[in-house]
């Protein structure tokens, strides 16, 4: 029996250590890999921080055929589009949480989440092509303004897709609430609307957070949207009907044309930001998770 | 129908719940007195819970659920016949009070958690709410152990002070029928005595229906005992049928 015991805990212990190791592997593959991206983009991109193209870069003028490389307009592009993605898809995405969660009826709640599901496997390009031929003709012919290749068809192209990401993660954060404190504020005489205003909403405030920071890193790293629909002029937008450029956009954009050019370095700047970006986000993440141990 | 008696708080005829095409209750009918203690005893799964949820309509909560029959309750201005009258559900709830077996107290602080209902349930301003929080919390003999830690979280106090405080939380919005389901079934015996105490000081004020597993508990506080069985009300007892320790042991054993 010792003996069958022993040669049991040998092999669990060979199991556990063949797992752990696995996973150590796993997790400095990552590491590295990051490591290695962050290290490749300031390598290639020391060359404009180094000279004087620093002015250069920080700009409003991207005319690479006049030697000005300026990020600027890209910058506040991807800023500005994910600022009013979000502003859509956000409360939009916390309504159907509350829909789904008590405010609407029980057979739309299942649908509603069946769909937010789907929504979060149909390809971007789909989202692009969609809009490419549905809401840009009709904003050019509704607003009589531009090509209707825009910042505001951007935007609601985009609060569609970041739409779901909000959702689910609000969702999951409204599941974990007790059901037996719901039902014991119900018994109190609590309407639904105000128990999920006054109690379920400020005891979920960290997800409500999470998915405002995941979905804002959501919007300003995607490409493609931006890339079909924005209209792509590098400028700043002065309404939302203008065109935009955001910095994946251009990325993208600039690396099917140019290579080992100033334009083309300066994508390495480009990077570096987007990368700052999602630093932010995941450095804001840790924060708001560290606020709840 | 005109509702039985002048005393009577509680009135239910032929009250059936099912969950999902399973009958929880079965053809109920009963009459409860006002001002009193009614204990209702009966093994785990006849519906005891069941029953007290379906006089403040909270199985329709619980999806599958179902209800047929009638339940009028008498309140201060007036019977309602909650199936049928259309009576505001929240104010229902509001006026019969119910605390469970397990506390939940909302996750915020102990203050808020009395401050919370008053303000969104009942719509009192807030000079009014300190006051009646106070009132609450004495009531429940929770002002003195809590009165300096109102900003505390209410996960923060033991067991038996989070039931005395979902106690206080009901008792504060006013209501006329407090329904207990098992209150004292996760406490000490010492902070159960302090509930049963509490009990027996406020049914001068409240109709009180309660759920207890404990016989003890039924012979110490009940002025009635209601029996169950199967989703039915097999026996009802009065309080001078079980005085003497033994009998209502005794009465039990013989309907179980």
């Amino acid at each position: 029996m010792d003996t069958y015991r022993c040669l049991n805990d040998t092999r669990k212990g060979l199991v556990e250590t063949l797992i752990e190791s696995w996973l150590f592997v796993a997790a400095m593959i990552s590491a590295i890999a990051v490591g290695a991206i962050l290290f490749f983009l300031i390598y290639f991109a020391w060359p404009i921080f180094h000279e004087d193209h620093l002015w250069k870069l920080l700009s409003w003028y991207w005319r690479p055929f006049q030697d000005q490389f300026g990020i600027l307009p890209m910058v506040a592009g991807s800023v500005l589009l994910g600022i009013s993605s979000m502003l859509l898809a956000y409360p939009m995405g916390i309504g159907v949480c509350c829909c789904v969660y008590g405010l609407g009826p029980r057979w739309l709640s299942g649908l509603t989440l069946m769909i937010v599901r789907i929504m979060t496997s149909v390809p971007t390009v789909v989202y692009g092509f969609v809009s490419v031929f549905l809401l840009v003709p009709f904003l050019r012919e509704f607003f009589y303004h531009g090509s209707g290749f825009s910042w505001l068809a951007a935007t609601l192209t985009l609060s569609l897709l970041v739409l779901p990401t909000v959702t689910l993660i609000v969702n999951a954060q409204f599941e974990l609430f007790d059901p037996e404190i719901r039902l014991a504020t119900t018994a109190l005489g609590f309407s639904p609307i105000k128990q999920l205003i006054w109690v379920v909403i400020p005891a979920s405030y960290k997800g409500l957070l999470a998915a405002a920071v995941l979905g804002f890193g959501r919007a300003v790293g995607d490409t493609i949207i931006s890339l079909m629909v924005s209209g792509n002029s590098p400028q700043f937008p002065h309404s939302m009907l203008d065109s935009i450029r955001t910095l994946t956009a251009h990325v993208a954009l600039v690396v099917s044309t140019e290579a080992g050019s100033m334009a083309y370095n300066s994508l390495f700047a480009a990077g570096i930001m987007l990368f700052g970006v999602s630093a932010l986000v995941n450095g804001a993440l840790r924060f708001i998770r560290a606020g709840s141990e | 129908m005109a509702f039985p008696s002048t005393s009577c708080s509680v009135f239910a005829q032929n009250l059936s719940v099912s969950f999902s095409a399973r009958q929880v209750i079965n053809n109920l009918s009963v009459e409860i007195s006002s001002r009193n203690i009614t204990v209702i005893v009966g093994r785990s799964g006849v519906g005891k819970s069941t029953f007290l949820r379906s006089l403040n309509r909270l199985n329709e909560e619980i999806s599958g659920s179902r209800t047929e029959g009638t339940v009028k309750l008498s309140f201060k201005d007036g019977t309602v016949d909650i199936y049928r009258d259309r009576f505001p559900i929240e104010e229902l709830r509001r006026r019969v009070g119910m605390v469970f077996q397990t506390p939940h107290p909302i996750p915020t602080s102990i203050g808020k958690n009395l401050s919370l209902p008053l303000k969104l349930v009942l719509n009192l301003p807030s000079r009014k709410i300190d006051d009646r929080i106070e009132k609450a919390l004495t009531i429940v003999h929770l002002w003195s152990e809590v009165k300096n830690r109102l900003k505390e979280p209410a996960l923060s106090l033991s067991g038996g002070q989070q039931q005395r405080l979902c106690l206080a939380r009901t008792l504060a919005l006013e209501p006329e029928i407090l329904l207990l389901d098992e209150p004292t079934a996760s406490l000490d015996f010492k902070a159960s005595e302090k509930i049963e105490d509490l009990l027996s000081e406020l049914k001068r004020d409240y109709t009180i229906i309660s759920v207890s597993h404990s016989i003890g508990q039924a012979r110490r506080i009940a002025d009635n005992v209601l029996v169950m069985k199967e989703g039915s009300i097999i026996k009802v007892l009065a309080a001078s049928q079980f005085q003497e320790k033994g009998t209502l042991e005794d009465l039990l054993n013989e309907v179980f």
